[in-house]
């Protein structure tokens, strides 16, 4: 059957008509091959119009139609329906033209219109015989919806779904709801107050048992379509379990103050808080960013911010327990730790860091150790015993870790007594044996069994000890066997060991020192050897070093303390030969260096001057350039690996050998480290023991290490503090003795410089707060927690934020004391707020404090808005809070007090709004027709606001006591992100764009999904409120319609043509692209899809097509176009 | 269409009526001037000015002139000559426009309309009249060489006999003298214009002659525009390179123009100027080049034309003066020719027609603005006295400007309520402001009846008025009719023994308890007698008419006092009070039940200011006429085929609400037609006789009588009637000046009344 086609030509009143020639591009019409019959009609719209066609569709038995009227936006579902009506599959059948947007309204002359509306008739004419029957799908609608946000609109569109009976997700970032709204006082204009009004919908949501309220939790992601969404959640970790009755008892005890969000700052609160006293939930959350930067530096893994806090709090004890539970040494620690933690330390981006090694000191002599209470341990059988050897730093603390978890180690230790290098490789004078002692006796009370004098090695070899009865060995040997110089005459007498030699005093051997000593080495064991040979008496001391100080790998305050008491370093200067007389050494002869390229180490590689030797006069040489480790403790035992550096071969995470159940660490692992790494070592092989013993696996479930840079910020206006300085004995005192040289620091010194630090990971985890919380509802261990929901609508209510003016500097906002934005001044006026709604000044001083009340007020209007270098809009609200502001402040501090409005225009347009204006300027409120220019700021902090008066042309200045800059409303940072998220678009202004400003105001390009509030634009509450009633509607029209209709004209992939590639998925901005692995092929979700053609226009092969607009389809059009 | 502006000259101001020059804007922009659509009027850009100051602000007032076509505020405007182009203006400018171009160009069109020649319109707006005439300059000085040369001689340079130094300074002079003309006369123009009638004491021109020299000289002012000092300096360099050239030339050039090498120490300042031309051009051309500078990033051709004729000037200045060192005569001569060929045509084209002129126009500006300040005093309105007196309404002005579009008197002066209630509550009164300002006011009532406040501004005027005759600056026109109050209780001059000469032989008894009415005559009723007597007989026809309909009545005559209204208007309310205190005991002495009178402004003051008459009526005369009429005590039966207009009296109408009546006495006439002028009723357009109306100056100008009459005049009716003595009077001092008599009459409704009942009394 041939195709008749029927053409309808409207003339829009005089829309189309007044341009476009109606009648004479019927006629053409009526001309064209196909076309049976071709009307004009002046509304083809109204009901006569469609009537119009359905009869002539009957009449003239018409297999196409085509319209030419408005845009299909308008009406294209208008004919559609008439053409169903007349019993055409209307997507086969019709084609809309538009030649009123396109035509009449677009075009200068009556002939442009006209050739114009003729050739797109044409271009329709010949596309719709090419279209195919397509019927739409149908879909069952989730009743449930997901509000995005928990501000007024959020909460008021969620309790209009509650209502219904349905359920509604409200989803909230912060620990409460409320919003902005919240934050404000008063309300213009009725200035009733906005907790008031406010705290009535919150408790709402808070109760409404349709309302799943979700606080401190964000949206992850989104898929499905228009009644079938699926959201997933991300419940971030509030610390604080739902029993929380919000008592406040842990902030009361908490010890880490932060700037208070919800008060912007004007005020602190505790990392334990609630927003605010009407918070709901009434829930309190821990303010817990990644854990400092220190803890995550120590090996140990010390939490060196909550002992710090603690320390600065005064609860030494507590302090010390902190510590305790990663690392039993912390007195010997504490003197002797290289502290690479201070080297992360943030502080010093403000000034230096904090001592932190000394303070660990400090916390340690703070306590007597013998009455220290030892932890509740479960015993576990007398059977489940540990062989450690060495009781080194290692090998303690693997045995402190064991005994705590209820085992029974015992050490072995050829020395006569226990502490390995702690108590024979480090002096007396810095480390007093008596510190080790009480933190050895602790050990010991803890059920560690130490055992003197035993050899492990060929008569009792290691792996001997497993038929003794131990389960378990672990290795910490040690690494205390010098390295040789490998220079001439180095076995001449007078030549001893760095290591030898402080192994021989602190075994209070007699060891004869020479009267003028060199040391070669730049390590701890040189410093500490040049420093004991001093106390042995000898006369002069010198170092000799390869490189340069730089590279010296001794704790710097030790070649300090060295230098002041009158050791000399020798730099650039390596040993060639030892000089003897009579066998006895008599100098050494040495080479000068120059620093070459680095080496493997990172370090520049000393490369020697030829012809630079000289000597060093000396009775007694000290070479300490290094230890290795002695593997005599193996003899007898097989299976134990060793690497080619001599250590033995451990897994680095578990620290196992190749034998199973013998574990290795310290020295005797890394070869010659620090003390710390040795601790560190054993907590973790203590770790991989019990695990060994329980039979896990050893590598899982190991408590991971802390990871992360969202560290609290770091305020601008710290005061500097400086870094504490550790008493020392005077030089002269201490060189002909062991008297402890650092004195340890006095309580406020300890107190000052842990007030220093600046509380990295906020709250600290020393879980003051978990002891005071009679609830038992904290828990630190909280995770965040993801869950997916199931809803049929989505409405988006993430809100906006107040522009920050702090980079419009001629205001100068953040420099001026006295210079606030609104939503400080907000809440200074608010009863909760840090001056409990008095109108205060900021003290010149201290951001924190607040005088007394101004005098004189400037508020400054249209900042940030309607200004191109921010925001061109304007933001809406400003005018009406700026007057506002100006009755509080005639209202509060008294009616003398001068407020002036700079304002460039009023926006009084609402209901109330102008009779307020009129009311605040008849309470005497300056209004000054300018925007002002700039603000100074002199010397007693008065400040002189400079802007013209337009209506009086004249160059106002203004000497005002505070400023308050009325900021515009901006999109939030991350609305980007959401847009992503949730496939709706960003307009220029970066609000959420509407899908009609007019008709659909609510609504979005992805149905189902609807905006509320002031993430679509600048608004006040009453437009937000009206604006969340009607998404809800528009939700609640969707759940109650039960089904949805979702259009046909969608892609599909043709199965045959497509070859794979999957370009299209990624095009795909809705995800509706799936790729069938089994197939081969990509596949379109027709219920996400939304026809945009993306796939189709970059498909390679072709198989991507949308239905309705296929090429033929398009090819007819264009040739239409093209036609003449 | 907006019509173009008509400008009018009023009291020695200019006056704009419909002042919107839809055409300014295109003619600016065409000098350099962008974005007056961007322009939002925030005033931002005056903030951030360095030297906007005070009441001279800019960049903004500059573009709402131009936004509004308002061509004669732009032509008063100095302040595009106060701006030296930082450029700190467009930096935080919200809408991104770029205000100091637009100065720059508002300069260049101000320049072209202080020329009263035309020309230096036709130089800047056209390439082809700006070569022309430099062309022709150029080409005169060319023949006038090759014609009138002294003897050519080519064995030694002897300028002196090629070019006689005595004609090259008669030349000189004479070309000075030409060009001084035309830059002050255009100089005079602009002065004229900036001052506009603005009285400032002569003193005070003397004393600040040294601000002009000063600027002048040195351009101060340029040194406190925006961070960077070089440009001033740079600029001041030369200028002093441009001065002692001109002075070499014009004054010194005997030893200037010289044949030989001999020195003379002149030479020393020609060396310097020399050098100071050459390197600042080459400089001013290098920037304009590389844009780096705000000033220089849009360039006219006429600053390109400038530095361009500066530059060649200087450079054949040089060549001509190292030819002549090298001796080469025929060389030297043409170099000279060439020289003056381009020295004078830049200097009679630029200096007063084109960008040289700002040398006078920049310190004229700076003079007459300093001028204006000095001659300001402060106000002596107190806002606090104000809001004490007035309450608080007028705090709540939204300075929406309806008063002053209302107000009569911005037909005739510029008068605006608006701006003396922003001044006040901005604290910026001046005694020209707001003092001055409000004696302009004729009490009218329109303003306040259009507020949409509803601010009392008559009030607020009378307050203000009364704070400045307290301060003891009553104004000089005031002080006899104040005199006269004081003296006689009337501000005529009158003696109060003659009060009632006026009834002549007419009846008027004098008044007994068991008079219904007490009859109140008005001060001008009885001794006003200008216009041949109007207000006399239109009293005595009220008076046969109160006989006519037997109306009980008497008057309590000289024992009157002014019922004290202009007394309060006025601003002299210790004397208003007063006599409302004598009227006051003298009604209530006498028992007097209903007060009748003829003068709405008698009326008002009793019904509104008289406290201790709360519970004694008053009539006005029409009201009792019409009540007559309706009750058929009073029977208009002659025909008088007459066509009349009613003019509202202020005080009977906006004041009083009383419209009908006069209206229905006239329409009982029989063969009246009543015509209603254009403004009627509520919107009858005031007479300018409230408000000490009669005794203020009244030189030149339209006078809002002269207004009113010309709108009854063009209803065709022939006779105004009205209600008021008042306006009688006001509408016939018009009606004098216009010389229409022959066509219109001002008639009392109370005489029309009696002409129908009475033919006798025709």
């Amino acid at each position: 059957m041939s195709e008749r086609i029927g053409f309808f030509i409207c003339h829009c009143g005089i829309n189309i008509a007044y341009r476009v020639r109606v009648a004479e591009v019927a006629a053409y019409a009526a001309t064209f091959p196909g076309v049976a019959v071709s009307r004009d009609y002046l509304f083809m719209c109204s009901d006569p119009g469609q009537d119009l066609i359905e009869k002539e569709v009957k009449n003239h038995d018409l297999t196409r139609v085509v319209v030419a009227s408005c845009s299909p936006r308008m009406h294209e579902n208008t004919f559609r329906a008439a053409c169903q009506r007349a019993g055409l599959n209307p997507y086969r059948a019709f084609h809309m033209v538009c030649v009123r947007e396109h035509g009449s309204w677009v075009t200068e002359s009556e002939d442009e219109a006209t050739a114009k509306a003729i050739a797109i008739v044409r271009a329709g004419l010949m596309r719709v015989t090419n279209q195919s029957a397509l019927t739409p799908s149908r879909f069952s609608v989730n009743p449930n919806t997901l509000v995005v946000g928990g501000g007024i609109a959020g909460m008021e569109a969620a309790l209009n779904i509650a209502k219904s009976g349905n359920k509604v997700y409200l989803v909230e970032r912060q620990p409460t709801v409320g919003g902005h709204m919240l934050q404000y006082d008063k309300t213009f204009p009725t200035l009733d107050c906005a907790a008031c009004i406010g705290t009535p919908k919150m408790v709402a949501v808070g109760q409404d048992k349709n309302v799943h309220l979700m606080t401190n939790a964000e949206v992850e992601s989104v898929s499905g379509f228009v009644g079938n969404f699926k959201v997933t959640v991300n419940q971030h970790a509030r610390y604080v379990k739902s029993n929380c009755t919000g008592c406040g008892d842990c902030a009361k005890a908490c010890p880490i103050e932060a700037p208070n969000e919800w008060d912007v700052q004007t005020k602190t609160r505790k990392a334990i808080y609630i927003s605010f006293p009407q918070a709901v939930p009434v829930r309190y959350a821990i303010d817990k960013k990644d854990r400092a930067p220190c803890v995550q530096t120590c090996p140990a893994g010390i939490n060196i911010q909550g002992f710090v806090t603690l320390i600065r709090v005064g609860k030494y004890r507590e302090a010390l327990n902190l510590i305790m539970e990663k690392m039993p040494l912390p007195g010997s620690l504490g003197r002797v730790c290289p502290a690479p933690c201070e080297g992360k330390c943030r502080r010093q981006e403000a000034d230096a860091p904090l001592l932190i090694s000394k303070l660990k000191r400090f916390a340690a002599d703070m306590v007597d150790w013998s009455t220290l209470p030892l932890p509740e341990i479960e015993k576990k059988p007398e059977s489940e015993k540990v062989a450690i050897l060495g009781a080194g730093p290692a090998g303690l603390s693997a045995a402190y870790f064991l005994a705590r978890k209820g085992y029974h180690p015992t050490i072995f230790d050829k020395s006569p007594q226990a502490g390995g290098v702690l108590r024979y490789g480090i002096p007396d004078y810095r480390l007093p044996p008596a510190v080790l002692d009480q933190e050895i006796d602790y050990i010991k009370r803890l059920g560690v069994d130490i055992q003197l004098g035993v050899t492990i090695g060929r008569e009792r070899p290691v792996g001997g000890l497993f038929d003794e009865g131990f389960r378990a060995v672990f290795l910490a040997a040690g690494a205390p066997k010098n390295i040789r110089l490998n220079i001439e005459n180095e076995d001449a007498e007078g030549v001893i060991a760095g290591i030898d030699y402080l192994n021989f005093l602190n075994l209070r051997m007699d060891v004869k020192t020479g009267q003028k000593v060199v040391i070669v080495g730049g390590g701890d064991v040189a410093i500490d050897a040049s420093r004991e040979a001093l106390r042995q008496g000898a006369s002069e001391v010198k170092i000799v070093y390869r490189r340069s100080r730089s590279e010296m790998p001794a704790v710097k305050s030790e070649i300090l303390a060295a230098e002041e008491e009158g050791i000399k370093i020798e730099l650039l200067v390596t040993p060639v030969a030892v000089l003897t007389e009579g066998g006895k050494v008599a100098g050494l002869r040495c080479l000068r260096n120059e620093l070459g390229e680095p080496d493997q180490s990172g370090r520049r590689r000393p490369v020697p001057v030829a012809g630079s030797e000289f000597t060093i006069e000396c009775d007694m040489i000290i070479p300490a350039i290094g230890q290795q480790v002695s593997s005599k403790f193996l003899e007898g035992t097989e299976g134990i690996a060793m690497t080619r550096r001599g250590t033995v071969a451990a897994d680095p995470v578990t620290y196992q050998t190749s034998a199973p159940g013998i574990f290795a660490g310290g020295d005797v692992f890394t070869g010659p480290s620090n003390a710390v790494q040795a601790v560190a070592a054993g907590q973790q092989a203590a770790v991989s023991i019990e695990k060994y013993l329980q039979g896990e696996e050893l590598a899982e479930k190991r408590p991971g290490r802390p990871t992360g840079t969202n560290w609290k910020g770091i305020p601008k206006d710290l005061k500097p503090i400086a870094r504490a300085k550790m008493p020392v004995l005077p030089v002269a005192q201490r060189i002909h003795n062991y008297n402890e040289v650092e004195l340890g620091l006095s309580e406020e010194q300890a107190r000052t410089e842990a007030s220093r630090c600046v509380a990295c990971g906020s709250c600290c985890e020393c879980k003051l707060c978990v002891g005071q919380c009679k609830a038992g509802a904290i828990d630190h261990e909280m995770k965040d927690v993801k869950e997916t929901i199931e809803v049929g609508s989505i409405i988006v209510a993430t809100g906006f934020d107040p522009m920050n003016p702090a980079k419009m500097t001629q205001y100068g906002y953040g420099k001026y004391r006295n210079v606030f934005t609104n939503i400080e001044f907000e809440r200074l006026s608010n009863a909760t707020g840090p001056t409990s709604g008095k109108l205060l000044k900021r003290d010149m001083k201290d951001p924190l404090k607040f005088t007394e009340a101004p005098k004189s007020v400037a508020i400054l209007h249209c900042i940030g808005s309607r200004d191109k270098n921010y925001h061109e809009y304007c933001s809406r609200t400003c005018c009406m809070y700026g007057l506002k502001y100006a009755h509080l402040l005639k209202d509060k501090c008294g009616h003398d007090t001068e407020v002036y409005n700079f304002y460039i225009d009023m926006r009084c347009f609402g209901k109330g709004y102008e009779e307020f204006y009129k009311k605040v300027q008849s309470e005497g409120v300056k209004m000054i027709r300018g925007k002002a220019g700039s603000i100074t700021e002199d010397r007693n902090g008065i400040l002189t606001v400079k802007g013209e008066d337009t209506l009086s042309n004249r160059l106002i200045e203004v000497k005002v006591e505070m400023v308050i800059l009325c900021t515009a409303m901006e999109p939030r940072p991350d609305a980007q992100d959401v847009m992503r998220k949730f496939g709706i678009g960003i307009g220029q202004d970066g609000f959420f764009q509407e899908e009609h400003p007019k008709l659909a105001p609510v609504s979005t390009p992805t149905n189902g999904i609807f905006l509320a509030g002031g993430c679509q634009g600048p608004k006040d509450i009453p437009d937000t409120v009206a604006q969340a009633k009607g998404a809800a509607a528009e939700c609640l029209a969707l759940s109650s319609a039960g089904e949805v209709e979702i259009p046909p004209m969608i892609s599909y992939i043709d199965p045959d043509i497509c070859v794979g590639c999957q370009l299209c998925l990624g095009l795909c901005a809705y995800s509706a692209i799936e790729f069938n692995a089994n197939a081969g092929i990509s596949v379109v979700n027709s219920a996400v899809c939304k026809g945009c053609g993306s796939c189709s226009g970059a498909c390679p092969s072709g198989a991507a097509k949308v239905r309705h607009f296929t090429d033929k389809q398009i090819f007819a059009e264009i040739d239409g176009l093209l036609l003449n | 269409m907006i019509p173009n502006a008509q400008v009018r000259i009023c009291k020695g101001k200019i006056v704009k009526k419909n002042n919107i020059n839809p055409d300014l804007y295109g003619e600016v922009e065409r000098l350099g001037a962008r974005d007056m659509e961007a322009c939002m009027q925030c005033g931002n850009c005056a903030s951030a000015c360095p030297l906007s100051t005070g009441e001279n602000t800019f960049p903004r007032k500059i573009y709402r002139y131009l936004q509004l076509g308002l061509k004669d505020k732009l032509l008063e405007s100095p302040e595009p000559w106060l701006c030296y182009y930082c450029g700190e203006c467009n930096i935080d400018c919200p809408r991104g426009a770029e205000p100091a171009e637009t100065m720059m160009a508002a300069r260049r069109w101000l320049t072209t309309e202080y020329d009263w020649t035309g020309l230096a319109r036709r130089f800047y707006l056209s390439e082809k009249w700006e070569f022309g005439a430099l062309g022709a300059v150029s080409l005169f000085v060319i023949l006038l060489f090759t014609f009138f040369h002294g003897p050519v001689i080519t064995d030694r340079v002897a300028v002196n006999s090629f070019a006689p130094v005595m004609w090259v300074e008669i030349g000189d002079l004479t070309m000075a003298a030409i060009l001084s003309f035309f830059l002050l006369s255009n100089a005079f123009r602009m002065y004229r214009l900036v001052m506009n009638g603005t009285k400032v004491p002569l003193h005070l021109y003397v004393t600040e002659g040294r601000t002009f020299v000063q600027h002048f000289l040195t351009q101060r002012r340029w040194g406190q525009c925006g961070e960077d000092k070089s440009r001033w300096l740079k600029h001041l360099v030369l200028v002093s390179g441009y001065l002692t050239m001109m002075t070499l030339v014009i004054v010194f050039i005997r030893w200037f123009q010289v044949d030989d090498s001999s020195w003379h120490f002149s030479a020393i300042f020609g060396y310097y100027a020399t050098a100071v031309l050459l390197i600042v051009t080459v400089e001013m051309f290098r920037s304009r080049i590389e844009k780096q500078e705000k000033i220089h990033r849009f360039s006219h051709p006429s600053d390109w034309l400038f530095l361009t004729l500066l530059f060649f000037t200087t450079l054949t200045g040089i060549i001509m003066h190292l030819v002549r060192l090298i001796g080469w005569p025929m060389g030297t001569y043409v170099i000279y020719v060439i020289h003056l060929a381009i020295a004078v045509p830049m200097l009679v084209v630029e200096v007063p027609f084109g960008k040289w002129s700002h040398l006078f126009y920049r310190p004229l500006a700076v003079f007459l603005t300093t001028v204006k300040e000095k001659a300001q005093r402060k106000s002596e309105v107190d806002p606090a006295v104000l809001l004490k007196e007035t309450g608080e309404t007028f705090q709540s002005c939204m300075q929406c400007g309806a008063c002053a579009g209302i107000c009569p008197q911005g037909e005739v002066v510029s008068y605006s309520p608006r701006k003396i209630i922003r001044n006040i509550a901005m604290g910026t009164s001046s005694n020209v402001s707001v003092d001055d300002a409000s004696w302009t006011c004729a009490t009218c009532n329109s303003c306040v009846e259009q507020c949409p406040r509803g601010i009392g501004i008559l009030d607020l005027i009378k307050s203000v008025r009364r704070q400045i005759v307290d301060a003891g600056n009553l104004p000089g026109y005031f002080k006899a009719p104040v005199k006269s109050l004081k003296d006689n209780a009337n501000p005529w001059g009158g003696q109060k023994a003659s009060r009632l000469d006026w009834v002549g032989n007419a009846k008027l008894p004098e008044y007994a308890r068991e008079h219904e009415y007490c009859l109140f005559t008005c001060c001008a009723t009885a001794f006003d007698t200008s216009a041949g007597k109007s207000n006399q007989t239109a009293g005595i026809a009220f008076l046969r008419l109160l006989e006519h309909a037997g109306v009980s009545y008497g008057t309590l005559g000289n024992r009157e006092s002014c019922c004290g209204d202009m007394a309060d208007k006025i601003g002299t309310a210790g004397l208003a009070s007063d006599l409302a205190a004598k009227n006051t005991e003298m009604f209530l002495e006498a028992g007097v039940s209903k007060i009748l009178t003829t003068s709405p402004h008698c009326l008002n003051s009793f019904r509104k200011n008289y406290e201790g008459l709360k519970n004694i009526a008053a009539v006005h005369s029409t009201e009792l006429l019409d009540q007559l009429v309706r009750e058929g005590r009073i029977k208009p039966a002659n025909r008088l085929d007459l066509k009349v207009t009613y003019h509202d009296p202020c005080y009977l109408g906006r004041h009083l609400s009383i419209y009908d009546a006069p209206r229905r006495i006239l329409k009982s006439i029989p063969g009246v037609t009543l015509f209603e002028m254009q403004n009627d009723r509520e919107r009858s357009f005031c007479c300018g006789g409230g408000g000490g109306g009669p005794w203020k100056d009244s030189s030149g100008g339209e006078s809002l009588g002269e207004i009113r009459i010309r709108e009854a005049l063009d209803t065709g009716a022939g006779i105004i009637a009205t209600a008021c003595p008042y306006c009688m009077r006001t509408l016939n001092e018009s009606i004098a000046k216009l010389g229409v008599a022959n066509r219109i009459k001002v008639c009392d409704v109370a005489e029309l009344l009696l002409r129908s009942v009475d033919p006798s009394d025709k």
